[in-house]
């Protein structure tokens, strides 16, 4: 993320991990050949996707991995689709996060 | 051959050479400082552009980088006030910056517009050799313009050769492996990579840089190298008041005579 003049642009986000201006050459290269479909979602999103996995399945997920799960509603599937998602990380880190967003 | 040879054929030892990040502190006292950097006696001139991401550079050239930003300095704007340097200043002068804001502009395109304004050369701390010998080096060749590349205490002998091979005016030798404006520490093994350096007999002359900020670190490095760059603490100097009428007083603290 960078301005005309190539100076880097401060990034946003909730986690942690994501919060930086920067994407992985590989990433890069299977947007650029259409290879891989890149998506977004908000921080309330990627929270509630969160919330919803601790309650349906007792995991924590990272808030970082929440933002996958987010757009699991957003995708329609058919009943004999495999639908792989990579937890890529556990959010014990995050509690602090989700306890204030949810005012617990 | 450029202004760089020529003034590394006419001299040899005690060279002084100044940094400091263009607009910094006020965005239009580009000129006016290498003007009087020149009249001082300095031998040549770095003039930074900044980055907002100056990974080798310790808080002061930092906090220069970004006032300087927060001033609206870009590179469009320096190759704007450098229209008139060939007709104010004589000395070599060298850009100094990192790549990314280089690859926006257009790395043929940066080059072009240096040798337009009259720079002799090029330092970008950032910027590998295998990217510049297979990707832009003939850019730098067709416009005269001279890379500057770096070799810290941890660069290897077969390293420092082949920058040796690449080089074609001088070679920058980083006093330690550190950050700009940090406390040389003078440990025997600083001592031996200035000795060791010395020993290869480089074809290409030698100048210290980071760390040298005054005249017993100056004096230091000229006995080891062709002479020195002072930075951070030209940078620090810029940050107080008068820094412009005071600069002859700077460059004498720093060499007190022409040697």
């Amino acid at each position: 993320m960078q301005t005309d003049d190539g100076q880097v642009v401060e990034p946003y986000s909730v986690s942690a991990g994501l919060d930086y201006p920067g994407i992985g050459p590989q990433h890069a290269w299977l947007h650029k050949i259409h290879r891989a479909e890149y998506v977004s979602i908000t921080d309330d999103e990627a929270l509630q996707a969160g919330l919803l996995c601790c309650q349906l399945e007792g995991i924590i997920p990272a808030i970082e991995t929440a933002h996958a799960l987010a757009q699991l509603e957003k995708m329609k599937f058919k009943p004999d689709d495999n639908v792989v998602i990579c937890i890529s990380g556990r959010g014990d880190k995050d509690l602090d996060t989700y306890i204030k967003y949810f005012g617990y | 051959m450029n202004r760089l040879n020529t003034l590394f054929y006419t001299k040899r030892n005690n060279l002084l050479s100044i940094y400091y990040t263009a607009g910094y502190p006020e965005i239009g006292t580009t000129l006016d400082i290498a003007e009087a950097l020149e009249k001082a006696g300095v031998d040549f001139l770095e003039i930074g552009f900044p980055y907002s991401d100056p990974v080798a550079d310790g808080p002061v050239i930092q906090h220069s980088s970004e006032k300087a930003l927060e001033n609206g300095m870009t590179l469009n704007l320096l190759f704007e006030q450098l229209k008139d340097l060939r007709k104010r200043v004589s000395i070599p002068i060298m850009l100094m910056g990192y790549f990314n804001p280089i690859v926006q502009y257009g790395v043929e395109r940066f080059c072009k517009k240096a040798a337009e304004v009259g720079a002799d050369g090029i330092i970008v701390p950032d910027l590998p050799i295998y990217e510049y010998e297979t990707l832009y080096s003939g850019f730098f060749k067709d416009n005269n313009l001279s890379n500057i590349f770096m070799v810290t205490p941890q660069t290897s002998e077969e390293r420092i050769r082949k920058i040796d091979e690449l080089s074609n005016s001088f070679i920058y030798l980083l006093a330690s492996s550190t950050i700009t404006g940090a406390n040389l520490q003078m440990s025997t093994n600083i001592e031996d990579y200035y000795k060791r350096i010395k020993a290869m007999h480089l074809k290409n002359p030698t100048i210290f840089g980071f760390g040298i900020k005054d005249s017993a670190t100056f004096k230091n490095a000229c006995q080891y190298a062709n002479g020195a760059i002072v930075g951070t603490a030209f940078v620090k100097h810029l940050g107080t008041k008068g820094y412009l009428g005071n600069i002859p007083g700077f460059v004498r603290a720093i060499r007190p005579k022409v040697l």
